[in-house]
């Protein structure tokens, strides 16, 4: 077995062959515990070294779990067959931002999900848990380059999800999910949760066929999150207005005033963060103002390719390069209203869509009439990207956080139920 | 490894294994504006589990587990004491399934060099403005042991290179997508005119499709299209963990689907591009062939150990995990429609106005019953002839009702791969049939 070596010393050997280089470590301690009709409980302990090294304008890249020579040899051969490009470096150091984003001790959390999880499954007998899980955990980033870059991070992480059907003379209703995760331990505590699980079996169980399919939808947050944010994501990366791969232009305005903000520095949210993952400081990017798609979202190497403003928005795991992506997405829309049409509450299947044109067309989960809360079954919800925002007429209801999302519903005209 | 287990017996457990992985992936991409090596890496890692009192205690860590991991899996188990496996017998074997050549045999110029020659081709082609081209290559050496005697070694991988192109046909952008992998030999070098010539068809097609319309039709689905149907809207629902609580859960033996209809999960077929092949799962299990839907009739479940006892079923071998320290999940290897009697041209003729289902760009099942695909290769089908292409659609439906409005399945047997996703892991699969006409579906389109 190949003897690891030290961070400094890698990059250190590195810069004196010539090359930039980039490490981004990270380390996970983890507790999970799973319900699938018996029940798992499970401590992982994870770690990883991606490594970037740039000279010439070319670029390399490897990744193992441990850092040796092995993995400087990889990433050396990757760059030998890079293409020159003159925006392939590594990022420079930048000094950024401090948050607070370590929430609980990640062992007394530990004992407080072995204590609390057995709650999350007691449900009253019209109910039925299929699935259900919680998970702590503590993780480390450490971002360290040649180019003076010395970043260290620590954030917790909690999370639960909860999945099952009522039962109805029929046999079972349609499955309903409900899930939560925070920086604190509240994702973890079920009563919230439970809550709302049991609030979309009651509709759920209530299932009807459609009398009529109105010609609007109000998407939920949760709907929003299994439909707007990927194709958003997609859309407004520098990347593929770059390479004329989204359907949206810059500066298309969308004629309803609405903005969609990427923020990174609201410490409870849980894509919280200091530094993106090319360790560079965290900015809160305004996408869309008013209506109008104002600014992308990108990767270093992408504002340098585009010549435009870096936006700091690099994701990554230590076995990938960074692509931009959202950390906390927050939606606001001027006009408020009431809940119209059709209540869409979630959607499947977002990744068979056709990211290019922003075409969707996807079957509806959950989603019932909001006067007389009874669940529809068997709809599909079609239309793209661009109808979708076009289409937005209100906000509605109390704002909320789904996962890294905050808002409140959205009305929406032009989208086809069928 | 042997030293966690024999501590794990000692520390009162009934059962114990452990599994280490070290996985070497490589992907090389080639854009229209990068030539890039997107993932160079090694990653290793085991799984230790532990069934003590009937509860299911875990540990996974970067690293062969040592005694003390075995003291942590132990206090970590947690439960209502109601978990069990199936012992088998004791059990020695090695398995090597290689590529043939051997990837690692050719330098990354060698295997960019064509990476970046079907990048140029598809650019050359009209209205493409986008390209990306990925080759992948994932090779797998895992030791699985157990309390119950079973040491089984396997090293097998699998390599491809898919192709996506963005078109442009006014304001409209479309996606064009193609791809070719295989577990049994090197592929990049002999497929590259294949792929280059495939999509060369496919954007043509594409730049004069017309919108489908929206409503309920029926439809010829070409293999691939079928194959996913078999692993979405079928296989899932078979998977023992899934099936216990969803449609199928109170069907086994009971008619579920047209008489004509078949559908297996097989751990071996011969296809190249059958990539979820193995010869073993990660319990040490032998694979062996499902039968799910046999003449119509539910007939059995997909399990791993712990199903197998639950259900008082025969271990099917269908334990897989995603990664080094990933816990195995109930998953698919090779699913498909088994072939029927009819031809293509029959099942197409007696069609007036309905859609040919030919490449898929996604699907996805629900525990409802429910599906969603998306559509990526379509074309009209108006009074029994295969007419113009149509955009992108999708189709959902349910399962149940579907199955039984297959009217006719062709005699052919194509494979085609892909990767799936279960909470969180992704594992290559492959998914296969003939062509199968449904009376009815319902379409939704852009």
């Amino acid at each position: 077995m190949a003897s690891e070596i030290d961070v400094y010393k890698a990059l250190s050997r590195l810069k004196a062959l010539g090359y930039q280089a980039e490490v981004f470590h990270t380390r996970l301690s983890e507790y999970a515990i799973e319900f699938d009709g018996s029940i798992r409980s499970e401590t992982l302990e994870d770690e990883g070294y991606g490594l970037r090294v740039a000279k010439d304008g070319k670029m390399g890249f490897a990744y193992s779990t441990r850092l040796t020579e092995e993995l400087i040899e990889r990433a050396i051969q990757g760059w030998r067959v890079s293409k020159v490009d003159e925006a392939n470096v590594i990022p420079p150091g930048e000094s950024g931002i401090t948050l607070s984003l370590v929430k609980f001790d990640l062992e007394k959390a530990i004992e407080e999900v072995r204590d609390s999880f057995p709650n999350l499954l007691e449900v009253p007998e019209w109910a039925s848990v299929s699935h259900a899980g919680a998970e702590v955990a503590l993780g480390e980033i450490e971002v360290a380059s040649t180019e003076g870059s010395d970043k260290r991070s620590k954030a917790t992480f909690s999370s639960a999800y909860i999945e099952g059907n009522a039962k109805v003379s029929s046999g079972v209703s349609p499955s309903v999910h409900s899930s939560s995760a925070t920086r604190d331990l509240s994702a973890t505590r079920s009563d919230a949760l439970k809550e709302d699980f049991l609030f979309k079996l009651e509709i759920a169980k209530n299932e009807v066929e459609p009398k009529s399919l109105p010609s609007v939808v109000t998407l939920t947050p949760e709907a929003l999150q299994d439909l707007l944010l990927p194709l958003l994501r997609f859309a407004v990366s520098t990347d593929n207005v770059y390479r004329k791969s989204s359907p949206l232009k810059l500066g298309e305005d969308f004629g309803t005033k609405f903005t969609v903000i990427d923020d990174p520095t609201l410490d409870e949210m849980i894509m919280s963060r200091e530094f993106d993952g090319e360790g560079l400081p965290s900015r809160k990017v305004e996408i869309i103002s008013n209506g109008v798609f104002v600014r992308s979202i990108n990767t270093y190497y992408w504002a340098r390719k585009a010549n435009v403003e870096p936006t700091h928005s690099a994701i990554r795991t230590y076995a990938t390069n960074p692509t931009a992506g959202f950390s906390n997405v927050i939606i606001k829309v001027k006009e408020v209203g009431e809940e119209e049409g059709l209540v869409v509450n979630s959607l499947r299947g977002v990744h068979t869509s056709d990211f290019a044109s922003g075409a969707f067309s996807l079957s509806v989960g959950l989603a019932w009439n909001p006067k007389e809360g009874k669940a529809v079954k068997g709809l599909n919800l079609s239309g793209t990207l661009r109808d979708l925002l076009r289409g937005i007429r209100a906000e509605a209801g109390d704002e909320r956080t789904v996962w890294n999302l905050k808002s409140r519903s959205l009305v929406v005209e032009g989208l086809k139920l069928a | 490894m042997e030293e966690a287990l024999k501590r794990a017996e000692e520390l009162g457990a009934s059962f114990a294994d452990v599994r280490y992985t070290r996985v070497r992936t490589l992907v090389l991409v080639a854009n229209e504006t990068r030539e890039y090596v997107e993932s160079n890496g090694v990653t290793e890692g085991a799984l230790l589990r532990v069934l003590v009192d009937g509860d299911w205690g875990l540990v996974s860590l970067r690293r062969e587990p040592r005694a003390e991991d075995a003291e942590r899996a132990v206090s970590n188990a947690l439960g209502d004491r109601k978990s069990a496996v199936v012992y088998l017998k004791s059990k020695k074997a090695e398995v090597s399934l290689p590529l043939n050549p051997n990837p690692l045999n050719f330098s990354l110029e060698e295997k960019m060099k064509v990476v970046r020659r079907i990048r140029d081709e598809v650019m050359k082609l009209e209205g493409v403005k986008a390209v990306t081209v990925s080759y992948r290559e994932v090779l797998h050496d895992k030791r699985y042991l157990s309390s119950d005697s079973r040491d089984v070694s396997q090293a097998y991988g699998y390599n491809g290179v898919s192709v996506t192109a963005v078109i442009k046909r006014g304001d409209l952008s479309l996606t064009v997508f193609d791809r070719f992998y295989s577990y049994k030999r090197f592929v990049l070098f002999d497929v590259a005119d294949e792929l280059i010539e495939s999509m060369g068809r496919k954007v043509q097609e594409k730049m004069r499709a017309v919108s489908p319309k929206v409503g309920k039709f029926p439809v010829v689905m070409a293999p691939e299209v079928v194959g996913v149907f078999a692993h979405e809207a079928v296989g899932h629902l078979s998977e023992a963990d899934l099936a216990v609580s969803g449609i199928f859960s109170d069907k086994l033996g009971k008619p579920v689907a047209s008489e004509i209809v078949s559908i297996s999960d097989s751990p071996m077929v011969d296809d190249e591009q059958a990539i979820g092949s193995i010869v073993y799962d990660d319990e040490g299990v032998e694979a062996r062939k499902v039968e799910i839907i046999k003449k119509g009739v539910l007939n059995e479940f997909l399990n791993d150990r712990y199903y197998a006892a639950y259900l008082g079923a025969n271990p099917t071998g269908n334990a897989r995990a995603e990664g080094p320290i990933s816990r195995p999940l109930v998953r698919m290897r090779n699913t498909h429609f088994e072939p029927g009697d009819s031809t293509r041209e029959e099942l197409v003729s007696e069609v007036n106005e309905g859609y040919l289902l030919v490449s898929m760009s996604g699907g996805q099942t629900n525990n409802d019953g429910t599906f969603q695909f998306g559509i990526d290769e379509a074309y009209e089908i108006v009074n029994g002839e295969v007419g113009r292409p149509v955009t992108f659609l999708g189709i959902t439906g349910s399962t149940l009702e579907t199955l039984k409005r297959v009217s006719g399945v062709s005699k052919e047997l194509e494979f085609s791969p892909g990767f799936c996703g279960k909470m969180g892991q992704t594992v290559p699969v492959s998914d296969g049939g003939p062509y199968v006409r449904v009376d009815e579906v319902r379409v939704g389109g852009v």
